[in-house]
């Protein structure tokens, strides 16, 4: 088959049967005329051995009876069919070029001319052009519902809607500028976030992880969404992680410009009881180093795992509500997300708080397909089930806390950007306090979620409007009780914005649904 | 072969008074700092290991993260990550060099985590 020892590739056209040779149809070739530009088989025949005596190479099982493909040098090419070759450049995906040999466009030096003797044999030649692969849609597709699924959402409106972040936006508030890290299996540049002119940092590589451009996992790809659903003007710093976690948020803590918040949807399954093993020591102390530092740090509790760090102290600990749609205020206790005691740290119960996720479905060994992701199109989440109609089409339907934890971290971006002084402590205070209780459903770990805060969803599922309202209070809280000029640097820097009667009505409104 | 691919660690550093935060009860943010060792002292530690073959490719003042071959690993500490890494078992030192021993806690091979979809 060809490949990169051969110069030049291209399509040879045999005879044909005719009329019209295939160069010279000017009409659609379709089923209906297809076989007046077969070719005889001894002229087949005839045509491989004159370009293989010639010097090219026929792949015969990338040929048929209407065209042959040849190989071979550009030197060939050009002393054979007189072709006028230069080395060109040709966009085969996002950002991927690949050089070629290949004729200019213009029909008369595209089409190559056979040597006299051979005019009648050989219709002539086309060089093969490297194809453009189609890189996913920025548009997700349109999945069918799995019949033991339920209705799932989309990013970033079904998120920022349901998590009340869409009304913090329309203030004006969304994010921007605030620095969110997140440590996953990469960020692939895909047309969801190119498209909607979401802004990505540099992907850093963690100890052990190679080529930043890629994640065939398909996870951070996927969960990276969720932030920007909740805030679509944050930054977002990608740490790829290898095989050594603590040097990885090393790495996003070290890195210009430091992030403020920092998300990960990722952990052990080992806080069962006793101490905290030795070998997740350092894990522990360069969380507690972060938080110190002032950034406040997420993590996914598990989706019915005991994790660590989620259940570190000084961590937001993440769970899962689920919304059982078209309802869009009908929240239980995601059946698919952790909720426990945790053992390594007496009375630290976890989850803090809850993002959204599915619940668990007995689809593909039991998932939770609720939100329609991106992923690098063949990415191992790619082909997750259920179907998002394609393994191929750069999409995938999944929703653990690995999905909730980085819709936290964008809430915190829009308090952070209001208050950029808040501590990692006040916010997760400020979250846990706004947060809409959630009253019912059973968690995967057998907890059940009752009126007021519990062990299944600990305050509820975040609420990004009473969150910001809350951190606007604190604001109005400095602002009355600073000098004068202080106020005046407030209001001019945007800091103490006007109360309009938009935002009072808005208030009411938010007030009476909860 | 001699081409076996780098492996990363964690290497956990101590102070004069021979603490670490393997002594820390409970690391959170009101005790970050208790295991901590003095810039200048990581970067001595960090120069011994670049000059025994090891990169250090980051860190705070608590651990590094080293990077070396395998059989870097099994001479200078004793311990294999690839024979960690194929059983997804941690695994930690089993002996520190005589000239280092007052630098160095213990050194660590983690599994990867688990990530939650």
């Amino acid at each position: 088959m060809a490949d990169a020892e051969y110069e030049v590739v291209a399509n040879v056209s045999p005879r044909s049967v005719g009329p019209n040779s295939l160069f010279a149809q000017t009409d659609a070739i379709t089923a209906e005329n297809v076989d007046e530009f077969r070719s005889s088989q001894s002229d087949v025949r005839d045509a491989t051995r004159a370009l293989e005596d010639a010097g090219f190479t026929v792949f015969s099982e990338a040929s048929s009876d209407i065209t042959l493909s040849v190989g071979g040098s550009a030197k060939q090419f050009k002393e054979f069919f007189g072709a006028k070759l230069t080395r060109q450049k040709t966009e085969v995906g996002p950002d991927t070029t690949m050089s070629f040999m290949g004729t200019s466009d213009d029909p008369a030096e595209a089409l190559m001319q056979a040597p006299d003797q051979f005019q009648q044999l050989l219709e002539g030649a086309v060089v093969a052009r490297p194809p453009q692969y189609f890189a996913p849609s920025a548009i997700p597709p349109v999945a069918p519902v799995d019949p033991a699924a339920y209705q799932y959402l989309t990013v970033p409106d079904g998120v920022s809607v349901i998590m009340r972040s869409a009304r913090v936006h329309r203030l004006g508030v969304t994010g921007k500028d605030v620095v969110v890290g997140m440590i996953d299996t990469g960020l692939y540049k895909h047309p969801f976030y190119q498209e909607r002119g979401y802004r990505l940092l540099t992907t850093l590589l963690g100890p052990g992880a190679t080529d930043a451009s890629t994640d065939p996992n398909g996870h951070g790809t996927g969960e990276a969404a969720n932030i920007f659903a909740n805030a679509p003007d944050c930054r977002l710093r990608m740490v790829k992680a290898g095989n050594d976690p603590v040097g990885s948020f090393n790495v996003l803590l070290n890195s210009t410009p430091k992030p403020q918040v920092c998300t990960n949807s990722w952990g052990y399954n080992v806080d069962s009881g006793g101490p905290l093993p030795n070998w997740l020591k350092p894990l522990e102390a360069a969380i507690a180093n972060a938080v110190a530092s002032g950034v406040t740090v997420c993590f996914s509790a598990g989706n019915g795992h005991l994790a660590f760090p989620g259940s570190h102290p000084d961590v937001i600990s993440v769970g899962g509500v689920h919304v059982n749609l078209p309802d869009t205020t009908d929240f239980e206790a995601s059946s698919y997300a952790s909720s426990f005691q945790s053992g390594f740290y007496p009375g630290r119960n976890c989850p803090d708080v809850c993002g959204l996720t599915g619940r668990r479905v007995n689809i593909g060994g039991g998932k939770a397909p609720s939100l329609l992701l991106p992923v690098q199109e063949g990415a191992q989440l790619d082909a997750i089930a259920p179907s998002t109609g394609g393994t191929n089409d750069g999409y995938g339907l999944f929703s653990g806390t690995s999905a909730a934890c980085p819709q936290i971290a964008g809430i915190v971006a829009l308090m952070l950007e209001k208050d950029p002084a808040l501590t990692p402590v006040k916010v997760k205070e400020k979250l846990m306090k706004s947060a809409r209780d959630v009253k019912k459903g059973t968690t995967a770990n057998g907890d059940t979620a009752a009126v007021g805060p519990d062990l299944a969803t600990g305050a509820g599922l975040a609420d990004a409007k009473w969150a910001y309202l809350n951190t606007m209070g604190d604001v109005a809280t400095t602002f009355f009780s600073a000098p004068k000029d202080q106020q005046m640097a407030m209001v001019t820097s945007g800091a103490m914005p006007e109360i309009s009667k938009d935002f009072v009505e808005d208030l009411i409104e938010t007030l009476r649904s909860r | 072969m001699n081409d076996t691919p780098s492996i990363t660690a964690q290497l956990v550093m101590k102070r004069p008074d021979g603490r670490s935060i393997l002594d820390v009860d409970a690391g959170t943010a009101t005790t970050a700092d208790l295991g901590n060792v003095t810039d200048d002292r990581a970067a001595a530690i960090s120069s011994r290991l670049e000059e025994l073959g090891f990169e250090v490719q980051s860190g705070n003042l608590n651990t590094l993260s080293i990077s070396g071959k395998d059989a870097l690993f099994e001479e200078t500490f004793g311990i294999s990550p690839f024979a960690a890494m194929a059983v997804g078992a941690p695994a930690h030192s089993t002996k520190i060099p005589a000239e280092l021993d007052d630098f160095i806690a213990d050194v660590f091979v983690t599994p990867p985590p688990d990530f939650f979809p």
